[in-house]
């Protein structure tokens, strides 16, 4: 069953009262249960698109396209029913939790605010609380409680944080970046928590994220993004094998691997795009080797191709290549 | 933020921090508190009745019997100071409650609001910042007569945009804030996020702002007094006191008016050194 609908999503922000592109035409389903990982570089709009769903977003941006959870449209809904919405059935997980957490109240305090603001008694939000923190693996509860956030270390609170947003029992997580700010061994704890919780309790999940070694991992499907476009969407066990985006093909390589050694690792060539200086062509145009001049004439669209999807003139073509490096060789091939 | 915890920590120190703190804290919040006690325990402590005449006794100095002397007529200036910080010290408490109680109500709802009410309401604080509170006590006991009450309102809303203006600054800094945010979308209702999210926040710079308002609001309502338009004697107050006890500054009497005075600016100063020092102790966190 589908929970959550981003149908052909597009935002716009003002600079110097001149619209930019931001987000350009988005569309991506998320089943009840299911986990999506959404990829990309820094400023390709994965961040703005999680923040859509929560309607978490500038006052002055544009919106096109329709979010719809459970058959209600998240961008038609009045005051009260957003209240409601993010009350009781999203959640967000943020990437910095010292700076989302008020630093003069208690974690007590901040742990139970939301279940005390929809009616339960503080006795039983403190019952609900300490007994989530045990299973985030938090220990001394009723010392932590008391405790400011300052006191706590970075893992420690992004688990509070985690802790906080299943308190209050969502039906959709949004996790953005959760744990870009913590250090790599405390990441590996809070992302392995912050996965059985959600497992557990059936919560579908919108992970964004830039680490496509992560979010395979912890994820079911996985969505990348490139300069505010979907340009791919395939199943997070294909992302080894069967990746048909030159784009996630780049991401993919550029990476650094445990059993061999290169002295030099691939990179993509160019710079990241932002979405306002596209042009006509495919986004990732100026930056892929395997560019045709239809890619410079006409935008292509996200299509159905084997059991992904993605938004790609030569996805046949590439298909099988990408990964194993063998297209690397043959940038015109049928040219 | 951040420091927002620590300037908590810093204006409530836990008990192994206590030991570090601000020796002119201490000092002028001693004073201030002696004063307030004093004020309190009034009919117990004044060794004489404040308005008990005693012709014969008149302009005494300093004696075992008197020990601040007396004033022309006869009674003794100890206990009439005794009793005068009542009303001296009530006044301003007042003003400053209600100016800091109608200031953070304006200043976090027009952060929270913004826009055209955030306009509205900076403007108008604009406009009573051009009216000197003592102009516009003076309107006010023009139009409601002398005694506490009119002063008091009129200064309590020339002392409102006093704290309304930083406090709206520090708490649209504080809403702009990731946590702010956080809060929003975990659908915690606005009413809640401005009084146990921002306000907590805000809080050591209202106590700050507020205490060096109660300096100012004193030698204000002082003045209203020594003008004659306060309360009305034989009812002691200090600003009075100074009044009266010109007359006999010349024929050699200077104490009334002096002791007054003096303890006028003591308790000012105090005021205004604690006011200070917290503020120090704030922007020294915000570093």
């Amino acid at each position: 069953m589908t929970l959550l609908e981003v149908d052909h999503l597009s935002l716009d922000l003002p600079v110097d009262r001149e619209p930019r592109r931001i987000i350009h035409d988005v569309t991506l389903e998320l089943d009840d249960g299911e986990a999506v990982g959404l990829v990309g570089e820094s400023g390709a709009g994965k961040s703005m698109t999680s923040r859509a769903v929560i309607r978490l977003l500038p006052q002055n941006a544009r919106i096109g396209g329709d979010i719809v959870f459970d058959g209600r449209s998240v961008l038609a809904m009045d005051r009260r029913l957003l209240a409601t919405y993010r009350s009781r059935d999203v959640a967000m997980i943020f990437q910095d939790p010292k700076s989302h957490i008020n630093p003069v109240r208690t974690v007590g305090a901040f742990l139970i605010e939301a279940l005390v603001e929809r009616g339960d008694r503080r006795a039983d939000a403190l019952a609900v609380v300490s007994e989530l923190l045990d299973t985030v693996g938090i220990r001394e509860i009723p010392h932590r409680l008391r405790q400011y956030p300052h006191e706590l270390s970075g893992g420690m609170l992004q688990r509070v944080m985690i802790a906080a947003a299943l308190a209050v029992q969502p039906r959709l997580l949004l996790a953005d970046e959760p744990t870009t700010a913590l250090d790599v061994t405390t990441q590996a704890n809070v992302m392995a928590h912050l996965d059985v919780q959600r497992r557990n309790r059936g919560l579908a999940m919108l992970f964004v994220t830039h680490d496509l070694e992560l979010a395979a991992s912890v994820c079911d499907r996985i969505a990348v993004m490139y300069a505010g476009c979907l340009v791919e969407v395939c199943a997070a066990s294909s992302i080894h094998d069967r990746v048909l985006h030159p784009y996630t093909a780049g991401l993919l390589a550029s990476r650094p691997r445990v059993t061999s050694r290169t002295a030099r690792l691939p990179v993509i060539p160019g710079r990241p795009q932002a979405a306002y200086e596209l042009g006509e062509g495919c986004p990732f145009l100026s930056r892929c080797p395997y560019a045709l001049d239809i890619c410079r004439t006409t935008r292509p669209e996200l299509r159905v191709v084997g059991s992904s999807r993605v938004a790609c003139h030569r996805a046949e073509e590439l298909s099988g290549c990408l990964t194993d490096g063998r297209a690397a060789d043959r940038p015109g091939v049928h040219a | 933020m951040a420091t927002a915890a620590a300037a908590k920590e810093q204006l409530f120190p836990s008990a192994r921090r206590r030991r570090n703190l601000d020796p002119v804290i201490l000092a002028a919040g001693a004073f201030i508190g002696v004063l307030v006690l004093v004020a309190i325990l009034a009919p117990w402590i004044a060794p004489y009745n404040p308005n008990a005449a005693t012709i014969l006794a008149a302009n005494q100095g300093v004696s075992a019997a008197h020990w601040l002397g007396t004033d022309p007529t006869g009674r003794d200036l100890l206990s009439r100071l005794i009793w005068g910080a009542r009303l001296s010290l009530l006044g301003p408490a007042l003003i400053v409650l209600i100016a800091t109680a109608l200031g953070t109500v304006l200043a976090i709802a027009s952060a929270w609001i913004g826009g055209l009410f955030d306009q509205l309401v900076s403007r108008v604080m604009d406009l009573l910042f051009a009216f000197p509170g003592l102009v516009l006590a003076m309107i006010a006991v023009a139009m409601f007569g002398k005694g506490l009450v009119a002063p008091v309102v009129a200064l309590s809303i020339a002392y409102t945009p006093y704290i309304t203006r930083v406090l709206r600054s520090a708490a649209s800094r504080e809403r702009s804030l990731p946590y702010v945010a956080a809060c929003y979308v975990g659908g915690v209702s606005a009413r809640s996020i401005c009084s146990r999210h921002l306000l907590p926040n805000v809080f050591p710079l209202l106590l700050t702002q507020s205490t060096i308002s109660f300096g100012s609001a004193l030698v204000t309502l002082a003045a209203v007094s020594y003008l004659g338009l306060g309360i009305q004697p034989p009812t002691a107050t200090w600003g009075f006191m100074v009044s009266t006890g010109q007359s006999s500054i010349l024929a050699g009497h200077p104490a009334e008016s002096l002791e007054a005075g003096i303890l006028i600016v003591v308790t000012v100063v105090a005021f205004n050194l604690l006011g200070d020092r917290l503020a120090g102790r704030r922007s020294l966190q915000a570093l």
